[in-house]
């Protein structure tokens, strides 16, 4: 039997068939904690969030028109739900500390299988600059950068998680790249390779 | 990726850094059975609206001209709505402007030709029928002379009209008063008036300097667009009032007095003024290039189709969309996408794989937001292969 797709899934789901919807957060799972990991900075936070969206879009099935795509539609629910968190908490979290849990996976992928001490002394000081330079970042370009940047959505999809038209996404994208870069200037990191293309 | 080509480039580290971003793992089945183990006692219904709305404001200084645009730029960073649109609407935008003010300065020009159109024909008219009062006569024989004569003679009298004004004024109302006698005599006199005595405007020209001075300056050669022929049924009304015909706002008077039969007679030129003017263009703020005129040529300008390229990019922004539709089949779908001459997709027709299911219906969806340039043909059809991810 073939993988069911998003929309077959829902539309199970709708029909009351949980066991599809598990299979709907299975497959989704990682990437909505990857994304409210980046987005609230704590790995705590990032479980709970990731749990509520999958509940709170269990809820709104029914509401699910299908002119977007299934994950999107969860995205957006799952921005949301990060967006409000940040918003209740106080504003204490200025500093990208060593225990950041961004950071922590890229210990941990830098600790495996590498034989360059210093070089992986590099990434992780380029990891915590970048986490710093996208902190300083307003929310809607950094939940901007993070969607297309590092989670990889195309611009037409973070277009849709953000209800913006694609052309807005290009521009928030690329002011937050270039903020970034000046901060990762500031910080003594000179682009390397792919140099002159800003 | 290439969306983020399509920006500031960090260098080959940090995009390589940003764009694997890892994070720490966890036991994801354990998470998943929590999440069922809330859902199977969830509500459906239950989910704020406000959940499911967009979830960020713009940024501050974020162009409104991007906001409003559909989809300025493909996956690929590549822009379908060029910048150059957005300067064409600027310079339809100010063409607009200068065309707005062309029909105000041309509408100015024909009251005042209007003006002189009036009077030319009274005397004319006049001088045709031949049965005049001897002080009539005298006057019509001035206006034959001067009638006959170039427009640079007409300035000549006109300057010789301003040098002797009580004769330039007399002119014009002697002229009125033999229309008036002749008409009572003969009350339908010859209904058309032959083409080389219509300028006769020095008359009118006499009667008002001011609108004289202005065809002068702005249309030399206006004349040739003056009415040839005249409806004589207004005529007693042009001529019962004796007013001072040096006033202009005496001449504008007579003009307003007139009979609707004559307005009638005067507005096709008027129309054929305004449009040899606008034809002409230079003097009237139009832009004298037609390539910049886009109300007239834009037209022209549509392709009968849209380019190969521009449907290939049009479909490249959207496949992405379609192609998680069939996310999970064996088998690519071939879909139908009719293109509209306003460039909006017209219909989908999926067949393949996915026809049938509801996943034809999602891509029908995500190619129905394709878009290209308008082109003048009817539709345009193509058809696209969606293949699974």
């Amino acid at each position: 039997m073939s993988k069911r797709t998003d929309r077959e899934l829902v539309d199970a789901a709708r029909e009351g068939d949980t066991e599809a919807f598990g299979v709907l957060v299975r497959r989704h799972q990682r990437r909505i904690y990857r994304l409210a990991l980046h987005l609230l900075r704590d790995a705590a936070e990032a479980e709970d969030a990731t749990q509520e969206t999958f509940v709170r879009a269990y809820g709104a099935l029914d509401r699910f028109d299908g002119r977007s795509e299934a994950f999107t539609w969860i995205y957006r629910i799952a921005v949301n739900l990060s967006l409000n968190v940040i918003r209740a908490r106080k504003p204490n979290r200025k500093a990208v500390s060593a225990d950041d849990p961004r950071l922590e996976g890229v210990l941990v992928e830098t600790r495996a299988g590498s034989a360059n001490p210093l070089g992986d002394s590099e990434n992780r000081e380029l990891g915590r600059a970048l986490c710093e330079g996208m902190d300083l970042l307003s929310d809607t370009l950094r939940t901007t950068l993070i969607l297309v940047g590092v989670d990889g959505l195309s611009h037409a999809q973070a277009g849709e998680v953000l209800g913006c038209p694609e052309g807005t996404v290009a521009w928030r994208v690329h002011e937050a790249r270039k903020k970034l870069k000046v901060f990762l200037v500031e910080r003594g990191f000179t682009p390397q390779g792919e140099e002159g293309a800003a | 990726m290439n969306d983020r080509r399509s920006s500031s480039d960090l260098g080959s580290s940090a995009e390589a850094t940003l764009g694997t971003f890892p994070f720490p793992d966890r036991d994801w089945e354990n998470d998943a059975r929590a999440i069922e183990a809330r859902i199977t006692s969830g509500l459906p219904g239950s989910t704020d609206a406000l959940l499911l709305a967009a979830p960020l404001p713009g940024e501050a200084d974020e162009p409104s001209a991007l906001s409003a645009t559909a989809t300025p730029l493909t996956n690929s960073g590549v822009r379908t709505q060029s910048l150059a649109e957005l300067a064409r609407r600027s310079v339809e935008k100010k063409q607009a402007q200068e065309r707005q003010m062309a029909r105000e300065s041309l509408a100015l020009a024909a009251q005042q030709r209007a003006r002189t159109t009036q009077s030319g024909e009274q005397s004319a008219l006049t001088r045709s029928n031949g049965t005049v009062t001897n002080g009539a006569a005298a006057s019509t024989a001035r206006v034959n002379h001067v009638a006959s004569s170039s427009i640079a003679q007409d300035r000549a009298a006109h300057s010789k009209a301003k040098s002797f004004p009580k004769v330039a004024l007399a002119l014009p109302a002697l002229a009125l008063a033999a229309a008036a006698v002749f008409w009572f005599r003969h009350p339908e006199p010859a209904p058309l008036l032959s083409n080389e005595v219509a300028p006769a405007a020095p008359s009118a020209i006499a009667a008002s300097p001011r609108a004289a001075d202005a065809i002068a300056h702005e249309q030399p050669t206006a004349r040739d667009d003056l009415p040839r022929g005249v409806d004589p049924s207004s005529l007693p009304e042009q001529a019962s009032p004796p007013q001072d015909p040096s006033s202009p706002s005496a001449a504008s008077g007579a003009v307003a007095a007139s009979a609707p039969g004559k307005v009638a007679a005067v507005k096709p030129a008027l129309k054929a003024a305004a449009a040899s003017a606008e034809t002409k263009g230079g003097d009237q703020g139009m832009p004298p290039d037609p390539a910049l005129r886009p109300a007239d040529s834009r037209g022209g300008e549509l392709p009968m189709k849209p380019t190969t390229g521009a449907v290939q990019a049009a479909l490249g922004s959207v496949m992405s969309g379609a192609r998680h539709c069939v996310a999970g089949d064996d088998a690519a779908s071939s879909a139908v996408v009719v293109f509209g001459s306003d460039g909006r997709v017209q219909h989908v027709t999926v067949s393949g794989a996915a026809a049938g299911k509801s996943s034809a219906a999602c891509i029908e969806a995500q190619l129905s937001r394709a878009r290209v340039q308008p082109f003048a043909a009817a539709s345009f059809s193509v058809n696209a292969t969606v293949r699974p991810e």
